[in-house]
């Protein structure tokens, strides 16, 4: 059949020509628009209900929000799992979907239940609403205001930013929000002087009714008059302060009172759950652009910034809008890093091609199969929407040297039947015979190799969605690579190759293989003889690689060096916001000590919501490093991480630790926890979760290979909790509700209407004026008025007590829990669980509804196990499969599989070598290795089996084989070696994830080779297959 | 997860290694083994010779394991104390101040109303019923001792006669008019508005404290100057329908500017008596619930529990736990405690 196939291309030479030009066409087209990343997107698909609540503890938010808004999700399809945060203020339900469920489908369905979800939360405790339609890849621009003129306050400032920027910037096609924070939200505070307030005998409620009632527009319908329609309004929206100020709130016998005497009216901020600080602590107003799920990054980037510059022209004087972290520049360093190593690449395929086919016009059609494949492997990854990134692309890089193998084997058959002995065959005869010869083991090869990376598909999280396109696009490229193998192949061997004239039609090799063969000749009639040799060859190797394997390290992913930095602070959960804002700004002047760095700009807690949910107590410090070029002391990024860090050591009250932007992000989004394993204690009363908590804690620290055990901080903020006596309050005659009334608006304060200026809409805030409520003490002496006309101090009705409450209550699946989180070293992390499972048992005394759940990184590997348990074993049964399918031998694809544990050894070696650790990217080396190695031992075996049939004997087709076959395994492994040098060598951003993958890659290739030429022919002859000596075959086959 | 590839990859090699190479699985995989199990051994030895020596002990001598006990936490104090270099410090503006004995200045801030001082008030009574045939003053009217406020015709003589106040001040009241037949009702309130009395409102919680003689700054609102005076009288029991005392002040008011009526606080202060050991406010934390200042010790600093008494605006006295003369942190104490929990926990992470 495949035959026939590539007879047919043979036949229609002009068609496959033209399709290949076509095909070659759509994948430059479908390069040029595909969408480019920076790395592939690895969020958790997750929809976010924020809900924000002005002023309520965790406890409230929890009961009031977070628990309405997560029965209303449960029994949601697709749900994999709830987790909330309930913090001040701020209520944050995740919700996890299952991968591959369409984003907007999710949204749909949380949307639907959201309103149900309204109706339960108490009026004026917040609307729930839906975060931003992004990714972690979405925060693709952060920008800060610079005023340069310095005459406009942190207000203007961020009015400008929340009305003019913002505005501008979210109406650019694929930007779904741009969220502001930093300086104050304008509003027009109202401060009561509550003595003034009893002086007219009024409540603050009736001052804000007042205010309400008194800036209002109304609309009257129309006249007529003279035939003309008169629209009739009555203007009465307070526009400034003065009119503020003149709203009468009561008349005393014909004398009216104003607003003005009783209040303060000012313009001031919002209160504020965060701020923006820049190098050493100058407050700014900054924004970040959120690019929408699925946009494309560098499209949207290239609009905003088109958009800045329009932006900026309608800005006060002064003003400019400075960005301060860009993801395209990560995006163009990651694609040019890879591209580079593509072009490379293909560059030193192209001299290897030369060097070994000693002929230009062969070189010339292996050369045209990796444009060829390239560009099939990007018009398919348009078509399943695949973006170019430094994965999928790194794909395309490790495939280099791999897409030309089915087309060096195609050419060189075809030139060696060209110059074969003149059987009076056609030139196209000799190449349809030719291809006829290798079309099914090079069909069968790149299936295997793509085969091989079937395990990368069930990869799950994190490591999936990082190395799933990878895989894509390497088996795309592959079945490009195929199709002009079968089918270009031939069709230019037909144009373009030539016969050799009858003159010259002594086969001529390169010169450099004659000279490898001087060599290996010798060497390989001496492993033929002496099989011995290649087995105690094979069998140091193969010890090599056991006496090193265990001394390597292993790591997860090794990190993607983004190029900024973040350097993460975490304060004491007490903070305030604004000793965070001094401690930052120290910690801002020591980073700034680190002559490498340019700009440290920092995110104090949260601004606008819809990206970040942290608490006032998280600083986030970006740090923008100069021009590689100027770096003096420290000469790349890990140095400078370390020099950060530690300038950033011994501060007191400050944790530190260091990250970049998008991590931060993915981390953010994906949750959960860290470390190896995490004991989760779920239970109603967070004193008791503590308390237990820090029990397990200490059971875990008393189990052997515990590392790193350390519990969540659920408690430390302290409250001040003013509790009504109702005993007291029954006395007076008062009502609770009026009492919290009073205390939610004299301190909290609240908003009664708004003062448009143009189009902007800014609150009245009313509250009492800060010098009457500042203080516990002042607190305690708030008046409350009873209903005969008394007035008494809270204190008198209320028991008001600091005390420690809740940092943040987390819900997971709606249980309150908390986690201690652990490590295990030098210990099987199953037997660790087992044992602490038994000792937390015993040692624990939970009270009734308490439980202990164990999770982790661990449980995802067992998961991940389980699964791989299944796939592998199928994978090797494919790889089987196909191989018999060729062979129709078990004995040939015993051989072949062989070569798998010697090409692993050389890559164990090579990454022991490099100083490198077995991470993911390198098991994806592994993998690529068992494909080529595969496809070497195949093109060898095919080969020796041909001549077995053809019947020379066993020792001798051994021999003469290995020497035919010396230049297709030599160039099939030197190409995918060189063809992975570039990554090995790059020093850009994102190579340091590409570098194991070719490390292992071409450390495996060195041996597998050595085995593929030396030790395969050996031990050729007790796995050939003898058709005439069956039976005997079989007796040696058992030694 | 990192595990699985490599489980992945021992797996490839298992299932290639039947083909005629098991030697590397058993060899690999045995090497993997002995490796762990020979280090379980030998911390499995050490563990269980431990647990013989404290069987020992726990024979023997209780009183020993006690001490043992103790010491430990000594040492857990220890480990609290917070070093930190003198630059640290002053980069992170945590100043030490030492504790001295000294009177702290309370203030109350109490709701009042301005009265007419009744000591200095005149009711204007007819002496005999009559009818008004002459009304001299209004209302707001400032009069002398003497001077006739209205003419009276009497009802049994139908002699006219006149009114007279019986002060100098200010006609505050007036219930006449022309014409009208007066009995022995009060027809004028003659008030000397000179002094005026500022009856300030005393709650319950606050009654212990106000004591007369104490000082007080009276103030009006925005656009008043404050006067001071003193308290002169504090009411002996408790207005059993607004729960509140009382607490008089007379303060001087020649402009007149402090009108019976209005509406006024009043700041009381006092000193109290005895000399009391005081600190900032900013040096009190609360840590873990319990009200600390951070005391310098040969170590270095530690957070001292202290019992906290009278709490002035911006310092408050020590009952308990510091002492005169001890150093202290007095500002921006905050990162010490952060720094304390750090401490714990680092300590926490190293014992296993």
């Amino acid at each position: 059949m495949i035959e026939r196939l590539v007879e047919l291309a043979l036949r229609n030479r002009l068609m496959v020509c033209v399709l290949a030009v076509l095909v070659m066409a759509a994948g430059y087209w479908s390069y040029r628009e595909l969408p480019v990343d920076a790395i592939p997107d690895v969020s958790p698909n997750l929809v976010q209900v924020f809900t924000v609540t002005e002023g309520l503890g965790p406890e409230e938010v929890e009961k009031f929000v977070t628990a309405p808004v997560e029965i209303s999700m449960t029994g949601l399809p697709g749900v994999v799992e709830l987790r909330s945060v309930s913090n001040f203020g701020l209520s944050v339900v995740n919700i996890y979907f299952e991968d591959g469920l369409d984003i907007y489908f999710c949204r749909q369905l949380v949307g639907e239940r959201l309103g149900a979800a309204r109706e339960q939360i108490p009026p004026g405790f917040g609307e729930p609403e839906m975060g931003p339609i992004a990714s972690g890849m979405g925060l693709i621009l952060y920008y800060y205001l610079e005023d340069e003129s310095g005459q406009y306050s942190l207000e203007e400032l961020r009015s400008i930013q929340d009305w003019i920027v913002k505005l501008q910037l979210q109406a650019v096609p694929g930007v779904t929000e741009v969220l502001g924070i930093g300086g104050f939200e304008k509003q027009f505070h109202v401060n009561l002087n509550p003595i003034s307030l009893l002086r007219y005998d009024m409540t603050i409620h009736d001052v804000i009714e007042r205010i309400e009632a008194n800036n209002i527009n109304v609309g009257a319908q129309f006249i007529e008059q003279a035939g003309e329609q008169l629209t009739v309004r009555s203007v009465g929206l307070a526009e400034n302060i003065a009119d503020l100020e003149l709203i009468v709130i009561k008349a005393v016998g014909g004398r009216p009172v104003y607003l003005s005497d009783v209040a303060e009216i000012e313009i001031g901020g919002a209160v504020r759950q965060g701020l923006q600080t820049l190098n050493g602590g100058k407050e700014v107003v900054s924004g970040m652009v959120v690019a929408l799920y699925g946009a494309n990054a560098s499209t949207v980037i290239e609009g905003v910034e088109k958009k800045l510059i329009e932006v900026e022209k309608a800005l006060p004087d002064g003003v400019k809008i400075v960005p301060y972290y860009q993801q395209k520049e990560l995006v163009a360093k990651a694609v040019r890093t890879v591209t580079a190593a593509l072009i490379q690449g293909i560059a030193l395929v192209a001299v290897v091609l030369l060097v070994f086919m000693g002929g230009f016009r062969a070189s010339v059609i292996v050369g045209l199969s990796i444009p060829f494949s390239v560009l099939f492997a990007t018009m398919a990854m348009r078509y399943f929407g695949i973006s170019a990134n430094l994965m999928s692309l790194g794909g395309l890089a490790i495939a280099i040297g791999m897409m030309v193998d089915g087309t060096i084997v195609m050419v060189e058959n075809i030139d060696r039947v060209l110059r074969g002995p003149d059987s009076g065959e056609s030139k196209f005869e000799k190449i349809g015979r030719a291809c006829g010869e290798v079309a099914r083991p090079i069909v069968f090869a790149i299936i295997i190799i793509i085969i091989v990376f079937l395990p990368l598909f069930t990869l799950e999280g994190v490591e999936g969605k990082t190395f799933r396109p990878l895989a894509y696009t390497v088996a795309l490229a592959m079945f490009g690579s195929l199709g002009f193998a079968l089918l270009a192949a031939p069709v230019l061997g037909a144009l373009i190759m030539r016969m050799p004239s009858k003159s010259g039609g002594k086969l001529r090799e390169p010169r450099l293989i004659g000279a490898l063969l001087r060599v290996y000749r010798p060497l390989i009639r001496l492993f033929v003889r002496q099989r011995w040799l290649a087995i105690a060859l094979a069998a140091i190797m193969i010890a090599c690689g056991a006496l090193v394997l265990p001394r390597l390290g292993s790591e997860f992913t090794p990190r993607l060096n983004e190029g900024d930095l973040i350097a993460n602070l975490t304060m004491a959960p007490s903070v305030s916001l604004a000793e965070t804002a001094r401690l930052t700004a120290i910690a801002e002047k020591r980073i700034l000590g680190v002559p490498e760095v340019d700009m440290v700009v920092s995110r104090i807690g949260r601004g606008e919501v819809g990206a970040h949910a942290d608490p006032i107590n998280a600083v986030h410090a970006m740090v923008t490093l100069k021009p590689k070029d100027e770096w003096s002391v420290n000469k790349n990024q890990e140095e400078i991480e370390v020099a950060i860090r530690d300038s950033l050591a011994n501060m007191p009250g400050v944790l530190a630790n260091m990250t970049q932007p998008i991590q931060l992000t993915v981390d953010e989004l994906v949750g959960g926890v860290k470390a190896e394993l995490a004991v989760k204690l779920f239970g109603p009363d967070l004193e008791v979760l503590k308390a237990k908590s820090d029990e397990i804690a200490t059971v875990l620290r008393g189990i052997r290979g515990a590392a790193d055990v350390q519990t969540e901080q659920v408690i430390g903020a302290p409250q001040l909790v003013i509790r009504p006596d109702r005993k007291a309050i029954a006395r007076y005659g008062l009502d609770l509700g009026v009492v919290q009334e009073t205390i939610r608006t004299a301190i909290g304060g609240t908003e009664a209407g708004q003062v448009f200026e143009g189009t902007r809409r800014f609150d009245i805030y009313v509250r009492f004026e800060e010098e009457a409520r500042n203080t516990p003490d002042k607190i305690g002496r708030l008046l409350i008025q009873t209903p005969d006309g008394a007035r008494v101090p809270l204190e008198q009705i209320a028991t008001i007590k600091e005390v420690v409450g809740p940092r943040q209550i987390t819900r997971e699946n709606a249980n309150r829990f908390t986690t201690v989180q652990a490590n295990v070293v030098d210990r099987d992390i199953g037997s660790f669980v087992a044992e602490a499972q038994s000792a937390i048992d015993e040692e624990v005394d939970l009270p009734p509804g308490y439980l202990v759940g164990w999770g982790g990184q661990f449980e995802l590997a067992q998961a991940a196990n389980r699964r791989l348990a299944f796939v592998v074993p199928i994978t090797l049964l494919l790889i089987c499969l196909l191989l018999y399918g060729n062979f129709h031998s078990i004995r040939s694809c015993v051989l072949i599989l062989l070569n798998i544990p010697l090409a692993l050894v050389g890559g164990v070696i090579a990454l022991w070598l490099s100083g490198q650790n077995l991470s993911v990217p390198a098991s994806v080396g592994f993998i690529a290795l068992f494909g080529i190695a595969l496809e070497n031992g195949m093109v060898l075996v095919t080969y020796l089996n041909q001549l077995l049939e053809g019947g020379t004997p066993v020792d001798e087709a051994s021999q003469q084989g290995a020497c035919q076959r010396l230049r297709p395994v030599l160039m099939t492994a030197a190409t995918t070696a060189l063809g992975l040098i570039p990554l090995l060598l790059a020093t850009g951003t994102g190579s340091e994830v590409q570098r194991p993958l070719a490390t292992v890659v071409i450390g495996g290739l060195l041996t597998s080779t050595i085995l593929t030429l030396l030790v395969i022919p050996a031990l050729y002859s007790w796995f050939a297959v003898k058709p005439q000596k069956a039976e005997a075959a079989n007796g040696i086959l058992r030694p | 997860m990192r595990k699985l590839f490599f489980i992945l990859v021992l797996t490839l090699i298992g299932i290639v290694g039947w083909g005629g190479n098991g030697l590397v699985e058993d060899d690999h995989a045995g090497h993997g083994h002995d490796d762990h199990e020979g280090h379980a051994h030998v911390e499995g030895d050490d563990e269980s010779h431990d647990d013989a020596e404290s069987d020992e002990h726990e024979g023997h001598d209780h009183a020993e394991r006690d001490e043992h006990a103790g010491h430990g936490h000594g040492n857990h104090a220890d480990e609290d104390a917070i070093k930190l270099a003198a630059e640290t410090m002053e980069e992170f503006g945590i100043t030490m101040e030492i504790a001295r004995e000294g009177r702290l200045d309370v203030h109350v801030t109490l709701p009042g109303e301005v009265h007419i001082n009744q000591d200095r008030q005149a009711h204007i009574v007819p002496r005999y019923p009559g009818l008004v045939i002459n009304v001299k003053k209004s209302i707001g009217d400032r009069v002398e001792k003497g001077d006739v406020l209205a003419i009276l015709e009497g009802n049994d003589s139908l002699a006219p006669y006149g009114l007279k106040s019986l002060i100098d001040g200010t006609i505050v009241e007036k219930h006449i008019t022309l014409g009208e037949s007066v009995d022995d009702d009060i027809v004028f309130t003659v008030a000397d508005l000179n002094t005026v009395w500022i009856d300030l409102t005393v709650f319950q919680t606050d009654v212990h404290v106000i004591r007369s003689g104490m000082k007080v700054i009276v103030s009006g609102g925005k656009n008043m100057d404050p006067v001071s005076g003193t308290i002169s009288y504090v009411s002996p029991t408790i207005d059993e329908h607004t729960r509140t005392g009382l607490a008089r002040v007379v303060v001087p008011n020649p402009k007149g500017i402090w009108r019976p009526g209005m509406f006024v606080t009043g700041r009381v202060s006092f000193r109290s008596p005895e000399p009391l050991v005081l600190v900032p406010r900013d040096a009190v934390i609360s840590i873990d619930g319990v009200l600390s200042v951070f005391v310098q010790t040969a170590l270095g600093l530690v957070p001292r529990p202290v019992k906290l008494g009278i709490r002035g605006e911006s310092r408050v006295e020590i009952i308990e736990g510091v002492q005169a003369g001890e150093r202290f942190a007095s500002r921006n104490v905050l990162p010490l405690k952060a720094e304390m929990n750090r401490a714990a926990l680092e300590h926490a992470g190293h014992a296993h």
